[in-house]
């Protein structure tokens, strides 16, 4: 009897282990690479990912895997952990490693101190990549750039996806794109202006909103030159059919579909960024800051995105913004874009 | 016993239109950066009937302000210029075994395209209008019924920039020429 209940305990025990062990989320770190000619920064090659993965792992209920053992790990599938990686490459390795994060990128030192760290974060239940460019001071202590950047990671990674990386001032123009309209637009309208914010009369010159709750979202991943959130798509698993059949008019359509793609996936950034450039002139080469706001059918929840239109880039993005209304939701997000940026983190 | 049912009834009354009055002071808001003072050139936008149309526009005149010849309905206030509303009809076939396959990303680039260059050409036209027309603020208005939250918006055409926008609570006694002669008061103070 007592042998019978030992083993349902010890059963017991490993259901509870291994549902623990489930609920923490696995993160493996990939090299950052260096990009500059400097051997002598070689090392920090795997002391930096090293170092993010014990800060993450001090604050977190995360297991981290260092990029030795995700070495290790892809050896037994006779492959090696790579420097770089093509986003389309990442689904495939998180399975290989058995993560559900997997964060790799480079760094480039410059001259007067400065280093640019460019971090890659790979979700594998969403397909999408989180890229951020961070340029600032080698510190002479390793461990306040660590939390610089482990600080970015873990604002990504909370429910509000919270990213910026510089402060909107009273007094920038802002165009504000939007799935509202009438009385509720005004309602988002006032607190900016209000606060001393000059609103560009962008969508708000119409009656109605052409922009509704679904298509809003199309703009929550976003893709800039330094930062972007974005889906993956491969374009190299596109097979296209040839045969003695394919006369001219074929390979026309096929030239076509293969600009479309170039157009609208891989050279998606410089399409975007011309467009951007018109958008510019039209409204005066006044814009500061174009701010994408999503909000969900109560209006009550909402996301936003703000791009930087001096330099074309992603500089605030933020999910989970909850209020009683556009209103509300409008000003938190002012108190947020005037907040200064967070001083790095103690790490305990 | 007579007390407490008077106090009921009291209450019964005063309850709902506290909530009603605190529902719709919620809805009221202004703000304004500009004052649009008598004689300037205006165009305005509403979608009503012409009749209402008409009575707007004659607040407006009445008021001193010149109101430019633009009937602009037909111009802001259909709701599928350009069809963009035609890209959620868009489809594609996804791949069963590979999402990366997905087109979704291209479409959704292509959509946001369209919506910018929809807003550039906005742009263009309300320069076109200051420019060509000589018209110096756009005033958007949507007039509603009791219980409802008239709005105006306006634009000076010039900057590109909104410089007034009101929300008003629309009162069970107001008539259009009421509430359009609200909104012109409240545009000719800052």
């Amino acid at each position: 009897m007592n042998r019978i209940k030992g083993i349902c305990i010890s059963l017991f025990l490993c259901c509870v282990l291994s549902a623990a062990a489930q609920a923490a989320p696995t993160m493996a770190f990939g090299y950052l690479a260096n990009k500059s000619d400097e051997l002598n920064f070689e090392y920090l090659e795997t002391i930096f990912p090293n170092s993010f993965a014990n800060s993450i792992k001090n604050l977190f209920n995360i297991k981290v895997i260092k990029p030795l053992s995700v070495n290790e790990r892809l050896k037994k599938k006779g492959l090696s952990l790579q420097k770089d990686y093509r986003p389309h490459e990442l689904p495939e390795l998180t399975e290989n490693i058995g993560s559900d994060f997997f964060i790799f990128g480079n760094f480039t030192p410059y001259p007067d101190n400065r280093i640019k760290i460019v971090l890659n974060l790979y979700q594998r239940s969403s397909g999408r990549v989180f890229t951020f460019t961070n340029l600032g001071r080698m510190e002479t202590e390793i461990f306040k750039l660590v939390d610089r950047i482990t600080m970015i990671l873990i604002n990504f990674m909370g429910e509000e996806q919270y990213y910026r990386t510089g402060i909107i001032r009273s007094g920038s123009r802002l165009a504000i794109l939007t799935n509202l309209d009438g009385d509720e637009l005004n309602a988002l309208y006032a607190p900016f202006m209000k606060k001393g914010y000059r609103i560009a009369a962008f969508q708000g010159n119409s009656l109605y909103n052409i922009v509704s709750g679904d298509m809003i979202n199309r703009f929550e991943y976003i893709s800039t030159r330094e930062n972007s959130f974005a889906m993956i798509t491969d374009l190299n698993k596109v097979r296209f059919l040839h045969g003695t059949w394919a006369g001219r008019r074929y390979e026309g359509k096929v030239a076509g579909v293969k600009r479309i793609f170039t157009r609208y996936d891989t050279a998606f950034i410089d399409t975007k960024n011309d467009m951007l450039n018109r958008l510019y002139s039209a409204y005066n080469r006044d814009i500061d800051y174009l701010i994408i706001i999503g909000f969900n059918k109560k209006h009550k929840r909402a996301w936003m995105r703000s791009i930087d239109i001096k330099n074309r880039d992603l500089m605030w993005m933020q999910s989970d913004i909850r209020g009683s209304g556009p209103g509300e939701i409008g000003k938190k997000l002012i108190e947020r874009m005037s907040m200064k940026i967070e001083a790095p983190l103690k790490v305990k | 016993m007579l007390h407490n049912r008077i106090h009921r009834i009291t209450l019964a009354i005063i309850l709902p239109s506290i909530l009603i009055i605190a529902c719709s002071s919620n809805k009221a808001v202004r703000h304004s950066n500009a004052t649009v003072a008598k004689r300037s050139n205006i165009a305005v936008v509403i979608d009503s009937r012409n009749d209402i149309k008409n009575v707007v526009l004659t607040r407006f005149m009445a008021k001193g302000y010149n109101v430019k010849a633009f009937n602009a309905s037909d111009l802001f206030s259909i709701d599928n210029i350009f069809d963009i509303k035609d890209f959620k009809k868009m489809s594609y076939r996804a791949p069963i075994d590979n999402s990366l396959l997905s087109m979704e990303k291209t479409y959704n680039n292509i959509y946001k395209l369209h919506l910018y260059n929809y807003e550039i050409n906005k742009a263009e036209l309300l320069r076109e209008m200051s420019t060509k027309w000589d018209v110096q603020y756009l005033v958007i208005l949507d007039l509603k019924n009791w219980e409802d939250t008239s709005w105006a918006r306006i634009i000076d055409l010039r900057s590109l920039d909104v410089v007034l926008i009101e929300n008003y609570p629309t009162a069970y006694r107001d008539t259009v020429e009421t509430v359009v002669d609200h909104f012109i008061t409240s545009m000719s103070k800052k």
